[in-house]
C-alpha cells in the first residue's frame, strides 16, 4: 500500500513541474513539441529511477559529510549514460533537446529526491518514488508539448514507432487542423511557454482548492 | 581519522565504478554515434552536393592530411567504379561559432557542384537562413575551382544574406579554403590509391 502511495503521489499530488514547481527550466525549454517533451521526460525518468535505486541501495555506507558529492557523481554518471545512448540511438532527439540533456545533472529533481527520499528509504520505495515522479514529469511535459505544438504550429509530432528504434528518426508530423487554421506562433516561443505554464499552474491550484 | 578514511574510500570507490561504467558505455556507443551523426548531419548535405552514385560513401571515404596537420575526410562519389565527384567538409568562423559546409566538386570539369550546410549556429532568422535555397543556389552555377568567392560588399558576386554579412563571408571563406585544398591535393583526390 505504501509503495502504491509513493508511486501515485508523483502523478498528481506532487507532480513535479505543476505542484512542486521543480525542474522548470527543461519544462519550459523542451516542451516545444510533444516529441521533445516526451523524450525529455523519459530521459529524466531513467536518471531518476536509476539514481534513486542506487543511492538507496548504498545509503548506509555513504558518510553524511560527502553525501552530496556522492549523489552528484551518481546522478552525473546516469546522465552521461543517457546522453550517449540518445546520441547513439535517438539522434533527432539530441538535436532538439540539445544542452538540456546534460543539464539534468543540475536539475533539482534527481538531487532533491536523493537528499529528501532515497537516502532515507529502502530500495523498493525509492524505486516507486522515482518512477512516479518521473512519469509525472513525463506526462506534464508531454501535455505542455501537445498544447504548445497543436496551437502553435497546427501539427503534432508523434514518434515514428513503425520502425523498431522509434526515436532514431524524425517524428511524424500529423496535421491537426484544416489548412484554414492560422497557427498561434507565439506559443512555440519562450514567452508562450511561460504563459502556458502559468495558466496550467493557475488551473491546478484552482482544482486543488476544492 | 577513521571517518576521513571512510569518506575517502567511499568517494573513490563510487567515482571509480562510475568511471568504469562510462568507459564501457563509451565503447558501446562509439560506433552507433558515428553512424547517427553521419546519417543525420552529413548524409543530407552529401546528397545535396553529389551526383547520383552507386558506392558506399562511408566505406570508400579516405582522409588527406592538410599542411597544418588536420585530417580532411573526402567522400568520393563513384559511378561504375570511377570517381566522378568528391565532397568534403570545410569550415570558417561565422557569427555564432564555426560554420561547417559540405563542398561538392565535379572531378571531370573541375567545377563546384554546390554546397550544403552541415553545422551552423548563426542567428536564427538572419545568418541561419544560409540553409535556405536562395542563398545556396548562388553557388550552383558551375564555378571553376579557380574562382574566388566574396560577398558583394567586398567586391565579389555573392549576394549576402541581409543583416548577416559575417555569416555570408564565412561561407565564402570556407569555399575558398576548400578550393585551395582541392587544388593542392588534386592528384591525390583523383587517385586515392596512389599514395
Amino acid at each position: 500500500m505504501r509503495l502504491w502511495n509513493e508511486f501515485t503521489k508523483g502523478l498528481w499530488k506532487e507532480i513535479p513541474p505543476f505542484r512542486l514547481v521543480l525542474g522548470l527550466c527543461p519544462a519550459l525549454a523542451c516542451s516545444k513539441s510533444m516529441f521533445d517533451g516526451f523524450g525529455m521526460g523519459l530521459a529524466l525518468t531513467f536518471v531518476l529511477v536509476c539514481s534513486n535505486v542506487l543511492i538507496s541501495a548504498i545509503r548506509k555506507i555513504i558518510p553524511s559529510k560527502v553525501r552530496i558529492a556522492v549523489f552528484i557523481v551518481i546522478v552525473a554518471t546516469f546522465v552521461i549514460v543517457v546522453e550517449m545512448s540518445l546520441k547513439a540511438w535517438a539522434y533527432p532527439l539530441t538535436l532538439s533537446l540539445g544542452v538540456f540533456i546534460p543539464l539534468i545533472v543540475v536539475n533539482c529533481i534527481p538531487l532533491g529526491r536523493a537528499e529528501a527520499f532515497s537516502s532515507k528509504n529502502g530500495v523498493a520505495l525509492s524505486f516507486a518514488d522515482g518512477l512516479g515522479l518521473g512519469l509525472g514529469y513525463t506526462l506534464s511535459l508531454t501535455f505542455l508539448g501537445i498544447l504548445r505544438e497543436i496551437f502553435g504550429t497546427g501539427y503534432l509530432s508523434v514518434p515514428n514507432i513503425a520502425f523498431s528504434p522509434g526515436f532514431n528518426m524524425e517524428p511524424n508530423k500529423i496535421a491537426v487542423f484544416s489548412d484554414a487554421f492560422l497557427p498561434f506562433n507565439f506559443l512555440t516561443m519562450a514567452p508562450g511557454a511561460f504563459v502556458c505554464l502559468g495558466v496550467i499552474l493557475g488551473l491546478m491550484s484552482l482544482i486543488g482548492k476544492k | 581519522m577513521r571517518e576521513v578514511i571512510k569518506m575517502l574510500v567511499v568517494l573513490t570507490m563510487v567515482s571509480a565504478v562510475s568511471g568504469l561504467a562510462l568507459g564501457f558505455m563509451n565503447k558501446i556507443t562509439l560506433d552507433p554515434i558515428a553512424q547517427a551523426e553521419f546519417k543525420f548531419a552529413k548524409e543530407p548535405a552529401l546528397k545535396e552536393v553529389l551526383p547520383e552514385y552507386d558506392n558506399d560513401l562511408v566505406k570508400d571515404q579516405f582522409t588527406i592530411k592538410e599542411k597544418d596537420g588536420t585530417d580532411v575526410v573526402v567522400y568520393p562519389a563513384k559511378q561504375g567504379g570511377k570517381i566522378v565527384a568528391v565532397a568534403f567538409e570545410s569550415s570558417a568562423k561565422g557569427f555564432g561559432g564555426d560554420v561547417w559546409i559540405m563542398v561538392g566538386i565535379d572531378l571531370e570539369k573541375d567545377i563546384l557542384r554546390g554546397i550544403g550546410i552541415v553545422k551552423q549556429s548563426e542567428t536564427p532568422g538572419m545568418g541561419a537562413r544560409m540553409v535556405e535555397e536562395p542563398f545556396k543556389a548562388q553557388f550552383k552555377k558551375d564555378f571553376p575551382v579557380s574562382s574566388v568567392f566574396a560577398v558583394k560588399a567586398d567586391g565579389g558576386k555573392i549576394d549576402a544574406l541581409s543583416g548577416a554579412t559575417i555569416s555570408s563571408r564565412a561561407v565564402c571563406g570556407a569555399i575558398n579554403d576548400a578550393f585551395k585544398f582541392y587544388q593542392d591535393n588534386s592528384t591525390q583526390i583523383k587517385n586515392p590509391q596512389a599514395k
